[in-house]
């Protein structure tokens, strides 16, 4: 091989070509094409172990709980007796909130809340008209007083008699008026007292006080009438008859204040005790706290316990694994084959037997075996029998401990057994 | 291992330097070697990648124009002279190599016309030949480094990923941070091969295909200028006689 001269030749420059542009990859790739900054070296994650058993009890249960828990959360038995105290049925009542009582007095209307927070329009409606009726009748009889002032300023020169009589008379039908009104009230409260007795008594009540004080206001006025005859009969001056005018339009004045005072406590009282004996839909929450809540003292065989159980180790029917099947089906083969002896004359059959194996949990066998399935050739027959024949001497079989729990799984064994022609 | 342990081993893992420079610097001693003697190699077949393709451009140039002037009327003797003083390479070689025995055939007192024919064939044979050889020397280099480059790489990849298991048996830890590197640095050498193999053999493909273009190009003028001149020697016997 004929190497290059190393002094440059026009004719064959390849050497120095390449050389320099082998060096210029270099350092391109050196310092452009530098490699990224591998990120810090991290320990791998450690990873649970699980062994065979937790495995397959992992297959129980359910899949979201924490753990499996130490007892099934299931009742083996359904209680005979379901303990279980409704409301209704609970022993004791928890005592009802004391409700507005009949007896309570009209004075302290005021300090109890109406039940109905917002009272009705309607109900306002008929209380303002009453008010405003009640205003109109004082105006009235005001404007009656004034009138009949008028009327006795007027008359009180010339007939002071006349007048005192007119007055006298006036205040008589005042009087009869009020107690027109109050008799008419009087058999209000009566057809209402029928309705209830706490609304009766506080009319009768009201009733009581409306009359002791008309009566009041009737001896006052009596008083008056007297002290007005006496003033008349010790002097008839002009000057004390209007002065006894005005004082008996004042006093009859303050009486219809009173008695519109009254009417009014009355009104409110009244409408107290209809609220009060009224059903209100909204009130049936406050009934149903009158009873205290369930009493129940939890069931005793239902199924109570709500968290949720990881499988159980206890809890019956342990499924064998396939894997712990098979292992299981092979240890036995291996016991079978000791005790087999082929049929003389029998090649290897086309069907393997199916064998139905009834195990005690000690390996014995519960019953004879069978043959679930088998084939129809004389050959196949044979050695179905001759399997037969060889799980019978074998037994009891050598089961290990670690399927002990899974015997409910492996009482009946139904598999195929291969025998090698022995 | 509890996380105190693993920050530490984390901090003892060694720092990599996955540059260029530095794959190479922490490479074995052996690796190192590859790695040096593919890159010169790879330096090597650029070299004769460029010098090869010029001079296949020059000797298809000279071709070109050799043709040109035979064809174009000038007497023999003409281009023989106008040939003969310069290094000849190509169709001129073949042409001037046969024209010098045909001279010789003639010259001096006696002629030897009878083998004349043979002789110039040999001539031309061997003239050719000399000059296939010419345009194909160094051209098998390329050939081997296509084929043993990668292998070579491979050597070097095997030798670094031995060393880098040895480590790693001594650090006893077996995160792929420890493992990593070492192959890494390793499989760098395999790269370097197959950089230097993979343009030798594309264009030790493309050099041989020229030559042999070449080559028929040469024996194709050496069979027309041997068919003119055994027509000129079947001319001068026929004269002779």
């Amino acid at each position: 091989m004929r190497f290059p001269k190393l002094t440059f030749d026009k004719s064959e420059p390849g050497v120095w070509i390449s050389a320099g542009t082998h060096g210029a990859l270099l350092a391109l790739a050196l310092f452009a094409v530098a490699a990224p900054a591998l990120p810090n070296a991290e320990e791998g994650v450690p990873v649970e172990v699980l062994t065979e058993q937790q495995f397959s009890e992992l297959t129980r249960g359910e899949r979201n709980a924490d753990k499996p828990q130490e007892k099934p959360n299931k009742a083996d038995r359904v209680a005979d007796k379901v303990e279980e105290r409704e409301p209704e049925n609970a022993k004791v009542d928890t005592p009802a909130p004391p409700t507005r009582t009949a007896e309570m007095k009209l004075a302290s209307v005021d300090e109890i809340p109406l039940r109905a927070d917002t009272p009705d329009p309607a109900k306002e409606e008929a209380a303002a008209a009453a008010a405003k009726a009640a205003a109109a009748k004082a105006e009235a009889e005001k404007a009656a007083a004034a009138r009949a002032e008028a009327k006795a300023k007027a008359e009180a020169a010339a007939k002071a008699e006349k007048a005192e009589a007119a007055k006298r008379e006036e205040l008589q039908k005042l009087v009869e008026r009020e107690e027109a009104e109050a008799a008419a009230k009087e058999a209000a409260k009566k057809a209402a007292e029928a309705k209830a007795k706490a609304e009766a008594k506080a009319k009768a009540e009201a009733k009581a006080k409306a009359e002791a004080e008309a009566k009041a206001e009737a001896e006052a006025e009596k008083k008056l009438a007297e002290a007005k005859a006496k003033a008349d009969a010790e002097a008839k001056a002009k000057a004390e008859a209007t002065a006894k005018a005005e004082a008996a339009a004042k006093a009859k004045a303050k009486a219809m204040a009173e008695a519109k005072a009254k009417a009014d406590a009355e009104a409110k009282a009244k409408k107290q005790a209809e609220l009060a004996n009224k059903y209100s839909p909204g009130d049936i929450r406050q009934l149903l706290a009158n009873k205290a809540p369930s009493q129940s003292t939890g069931s005793t065989g239902r199924e109570v316990q709500r968290t949720a159980s990881l499988g159980t180790s206890t809890g019956n029917a342990q499924k064998l694994s396939p894997s712990m099947r098979d292992a299981l089906v092979g240890m036995l083969q291996q016991q079978i084959e000791r005790c087999y002896s082929a049929p003389p004359g029998a090649t290897q059959g086309i069907i393997l037997p199916m064998l139905d194996i009834k195990l005690n949990p000690d390996g014995s066998l519960t019953t004879e075996p069978r043959i679930m399935r088998g084939g129809a050739s004389a050959v196949d027959q044979s050695i179905a029998q001759a399997a037969l024949r060889a799980v019978r001497r074998c037994a009891p079989y050598k089961i290990p401990s670690q399927f002990a729990p899974y015997y409910n799984d492996w009482k009946a064994i139904n598999a195929e057994f291969e025998f090698s022609r022995v | 291992m509890n996380p105190a342990d693993a920050m530490q081993a984390a901090q003892a893992a060694p720092v990599v330097d996955m540059s260029l420079f530095g794959l190479f610097w922490q490479a074995h001693f052996v690796v190192k070697i590859v790695m040096v003697g593919l890159l010169s190699a790879s330096i090597w077949c650029w070299s004769i990648i460029v010098d090869k393709t010029l001079l296949f451009r020059r000797t298809e140039a000279e071709m070109d124009a050799f043709e040109e002037a035979f064809w174009s009327g000038r007497s023999l003797e003409e281009l023989y002279r106008s040939y003969n003083d310069r290094q000849p390479n190509g169709l001129a070689a073949v042409f001037v190599a046969a024209m010098r025995e045909w001279k010789r055939s003639f010259e001096g007192s006696g002629r030897q016309v009878q083998s004349l024919s043979q002789r110039i064939e040999k001539q031309l044979d061997v003239t050719i030949h000399r000059e296939v050889e010419r345009l194909e020397s160094r051209l098998l280099f390329l050939a081997s480094i296509g084929s043993a480059g990668p292998y070579i790489g491979l050597f070097g990849t095997v030798w670094g990923i031995m060393t880098a298991f040895t480590s790693i048996a001594a650090s006893k830890n077996t995160s792929l941070a420890v493992v990593a590197p070492g192959i890494a640095e390793a499989l760098f050498a395999t790269a370097i091969g197959l950089f230097a193999a993979i343009p030798a053999v594309l264009a030790y493909n493309k050099l041989q295909a020229s030559v042999a273009k070449s080559q028929s190009r040469l024996e194709g003028f050496a069979d027309e200028f041997s068919a003119i001149l055994s027509r000129q020697i079947d001319e001068r016997l026929s004269l002779a006689a």
